[in-house]
C-alpha cells in the first residue's frame, strides 16, 4: 500500500516529537541524578531520576530511533520540572491518529515523573 | 469455620490492578474484546457504587449513568461478538463481589471515620471506572483507525479492506468510544468534584500485604531475563542497576523504621547496616554509570523491564512514601508488618548480590562477542591510559573523535573499568548481606508476648505466617511464608 505525502509528513512529525521528548527526558534524568545536594535528600532525587528514566526508556522502546533523531541540542538552563513538562508538550504534539502503540504506557510513566519532580528545583 | 475471604479493600485493590494492567499496551486488537467486556463491567461498577452508604446525589447520578446512555436493549453501544477481555472481566467480577459484600454488611456510617472510609471506597470504584473507560475507549479508537468505512455502491468483498474485526465495525467502535469518552469526563468531574471527597493522608492508606513479595519476585524474574539475554539492551542494564540502587534507598528507610520500632537492633543497624547500605548504594550508581546512554548493543530497550521497574518502585513507595516525601517511621510501622518486610528485603538484597556478580561478567562477555558499540570520543574520555593503543585499531581514539560522532566497537580491554566497578559492587553487596544475616533482632522481637498483627493481617483475619521470637537473628527462616 502506498502512503500519501500528508501521511508521511504526519509520521515524520510524530517521530520528531518522540525524539525531542526523548532528548528532553535524557537531559532531565541527568539533572535529577545530580540533584542529590538539595535538602530533600539524595534518595528522593534518585527516585525522581529513575521515574524520568522509565519514561525515556518507554519512549525508546516504542520508537527505537528516538535517541538519534531529534536534532535538538540538549537544552540548558531548565529545571527537571521544565524538561518533563516540555517532553509532555512534545508528545501532545503528535498528530491525532499517528500515536504509536504503547504511547499510553509512556504517558503513564511521564505523569509519574512529573509528579516526582513537581515543585523541586534542579538545574 | 475460618474463611479467608477478601475484604472490600483487597477487592478494590485487585480491581485497580486489573484495570491498570489493561493500560500496559492497548492496541487495535484489544478494542473488540474490551468492548465485549464493558457492559458487564459497567453494571457491576454501578452496583458497587450505588451500594456504598450513604447515597449522595452526585454518586447516584454517576451510578445511574453506568446503566448506559440509552434504554434497553442496547444500553452501551451495539453488541460486539468478541471474547470479553479477561482483565476487564476480572475487574468487573471484583466489583460485583464488592457490591455483594457492601449490600450484605454495610450500614450507614455513624462516625466521621466510617464516613471517610465510605467516601474512599466510592473514590476507588470511580477511579477504576475512569481507567477502564479510558482503556476501552482507547482500544476502540485504535481499532477504528484500522477499519475502512462502508461506502454506498462499493462492494464489501474488496480484497484488503476490513470492515469489522470480531464483530466490531467502524460505526460500532466509534459510537461506543464516544459514549465512553463522555462517561470518562463524568467520572473525572466526579473525582475532581466536592472538596469533601478529597482523600485523607495516612490512616486510610492501604498497603496490600501480598504486593511487596509479588513485585520483588517479578523483579527478580525480569532482572534475570535482562541480565541473561543475548545480548541484553544497554538501557535495560542501566535500568536494572538504577532500580537496585532504589531498592537500597527504600530498604534504608524501612530498616530505619524497623530499628526505631525495635524490630531489629538499633545500634546494629546504625553501626553495621546503614554504612554498608550507603556504600552499596553508591556502588550500584557507579555500575549504572558504566552503561551510559550513548552505548548500545543490538538489543533495543524493552517495555518489560521498564514496567517491572515501575512496579518495584511503586510497591516500595506504597510503604515508604507519604506524598512526595518520605513517610515517618511510625507511619511505616502502621502500614506493614516490619519483621516480615525486613526479611523480604534481606532476601531481595541477597539476590541483588548475585545480580551484581553478573554485572562483573557482562562487559567483557559482550565485548568479546563484539556486541557493544559506543562513540569513540566516549571511550577516549573513559580510557585511563590514553595514547597506549596503536592508531591501526579502528576503535583506538583519534584526535578528530573529540568533535565527530564516530561509533566503534568496544574491545574487551576497554571494559576493564566497568568490570572493576562491578567487582567492587559485588564486594559491597557481600559485606551488606553478611551484616544483615548476623544483625540481631530488636527488643520488640525478643519478648515472649506474641506480637500484635499488622492492620492488614488483622483485616484479613490471618496471623503472620512466622513467629519472630523463634529466632534471634534475621535468618532465612524468619520470613518463611506458610
Amino acid at each position: 500500500m502506498r502512503t500519501s505525502p500528508i501521511q508521511t509528513s504526519c509520521n515524520d512529525q510524530a517521530e520528531q516529537c518522540l525524539a525531542r521528548a526523548w532528548t528532553l527526558l535524557d537531559r532531565g534524568e541527568h539533572l535529577a541524578r545530580q540533584g542529590g545536594g538539595d535538602e530533600s535528600g539524595p534518595g528522593l532525587w534518585l527516585l525522581a531520576a529513575n521515574s524520568i528514566l522509565r519514561a525515556r526508556d518507554a519512549l525508546e522502546a516504542i520508537h527505537p530511533a528516538a535517541p538519534h533523531g531529534s536534532g535538538l541540542d540538549a537544552p540548558v538552563g531548565q529545571t527537571c520540572s521544565d524538561l518533563v513538562r516540555a517532553a509532555a508538550q512534545q508528545l501532545a504534539g503528535i498528530p491525532a491518529g499517528h500515536e504509536p502503540a504503547g504511547l499510553s504506557l509512556a504517558l503513564v510513566h511521564l505523569a509519574q515523573a512529573g509528579h516526582e519532580v513537581e515543585g523541586r528545583s534542579c538545574s | 469455620m475460618f474463611v479467608n475471604a477478601p475484604t472490600v479493600q483487597e477487592l478494590l485493590h485487585d480491581c485497580a490492578r486489573e484495570v491498570r494492567s489493561i493500560m500496559w499496551d492497548v492496541t487495535a486488537l484489544d478494542g473488540p474484546a474490551l468492548a465485549a467486556a464493558w457492559p458487564a463491567f459497567a453494571v457491576h461498577a454501578g452496583a458497587a457504587l450505588a451500594a456504598v452508604p450513604p447515597p449522595d446525589p452526585a454518586t447516584q447520578l454517576l451510578a445511574g449513568r453506568m446503566q448506559g446512555p440509552r434504554p434497553r436493549p442496547n444500553r452501551w453501544g451495539p453488541p460486539v461478538d468478541a471474547e470479553p477481555d479477561p482483565h476487564l472481566s476480572a475487574a468487573g467480577d471484583a466489583l460485583a463481589a464488592v457490591a455483594d459484600l457492601v449490600q450484605r454488611h454495610a450500614t450507614p456510617p455513624k462516625t466521621a471515620q466510617a464516613a471517610r472510609d465510605a467516601d474512599l471506597a466510592r473514590r476507588r470504584i470511580v477511579e477504576c471506572l475512569f481507567i477502564a473507560s479510558h482503556a476501552t475507549a482507547l482500544g476502540l479508537h485504535e481499532h477504528a483507525t484500522r477499519l475502512r468505512p462502508a461506502r454506498p455502491g462499493i462492494a464489501f468483498e474488496q480484497p484488503g479492506v476490513q470492515l469489522a474485526v470480531a464483530g466490531a465495525t467502524l460505526a460500532k467502535s466509534r459510537r461506543l468510544a464516544s459514549e465512553l469518552d463522555t462517561l470518562q469526563a463524568h467520572a473525572a468531574h466526579y473525582l475532581a468534584g466536592a472538596p469533601g471527597r478529597e482523600p485523607l493522608r495516612g490512616a486510610e492508606h492501604f498497603v496490600d500485604p501480598d504486593r511487596l513479595p509479588h513485585v520483588l519476585a517479578a523483579w527478580e524474574v525480569t532482572a534475570l531475563r535482562v541480565l541473561h539475554a543475548s545480548p541484553p539492551s544497554v538501557r535495560d542494564l542501566a535500568g536494572v542497576a538504577h532500580a537496585e540502587q532504589a531498592l537500597l534507598v527504600h530498604t534504608m528507610v524501612i530498616l530505619n523504621a524497623a530499628a526505631e520500632a525495635g524490630v531489629i537492633d538499633h545500634d546494629g543497624f546504625t553501626r553495621q547496616i546503614r554504612p554498608r547500605l550507603q556504600d552499596a548504594h553508591l556502588a550500584w550508581g557507579d555500575v549504572a554509570a558504566s552503561w551510559p546512554a550513548q552505548m548500545t548493543t543490538p538489543a533495543p530497550a524493552a517495555l518489560l523491564g521498564v514496567e517491572a521497574s515501575a512496579q518495584l518502585h511503586q510497591g516500595l513507595a506504597d510503604i515508604t512514601r507519604d506524598g512526595t516525601g518520605w513517610a515517618t517511621p511510625a507511619l511505616i510501622a502502621q502500614r506493614v508488618h516490619l519483621a516480615e518486610v525486613t526479611g523480604l528485603l534481606r532476601d531481595a538484597l541477597g539476590a541483588g548480590r548475585a545480580r551484581a556478580g553478573r554485572f562483573a561478567e557482562l562487559p567483557s562477555e559482550l565485548a568479546r562477542a563484539g556486541q557493544i558499540r559506543a562513540p569513540a570520543r566516549l571511550l577516549a574520555a573513559m580510557d585511563p591510559h590514553p595514547g597506549r593503543r596503536g592508531p591501526e585499531l579502528d576503535s583506538a581514539p583519534r584526535i578528530s573523535d573529540v568533535a565527530n560522532r564516530r561509533i566503534v566497537l568496544v574491545r574487551p580491554e576497554q571494559t576493564a573499568g566497568a568490570t572493576a566497578t562491578a567487582a567492587d559492587l559485588g564486594r559491597q553487596m557481600t559485606a551488606l548481606t553478611q551484616a544483615l544475616e548476623t544483625l540481631p533482632l530488636g527488643r520488640a522481637n525478643l519478648t515472649v508476648v506474641e506480637p500484635a498483627p499488622s492492620a492488614q493481617t488483622a483485616s484479613r483475619g490471618v496471623r503472620p505466617a512466622h513467629s519472630p521470637r523463634a529466632n534471634t537473628h534475621l535468618g532465612r527462616n524468619l520470613t518463611a511464608r506458610g
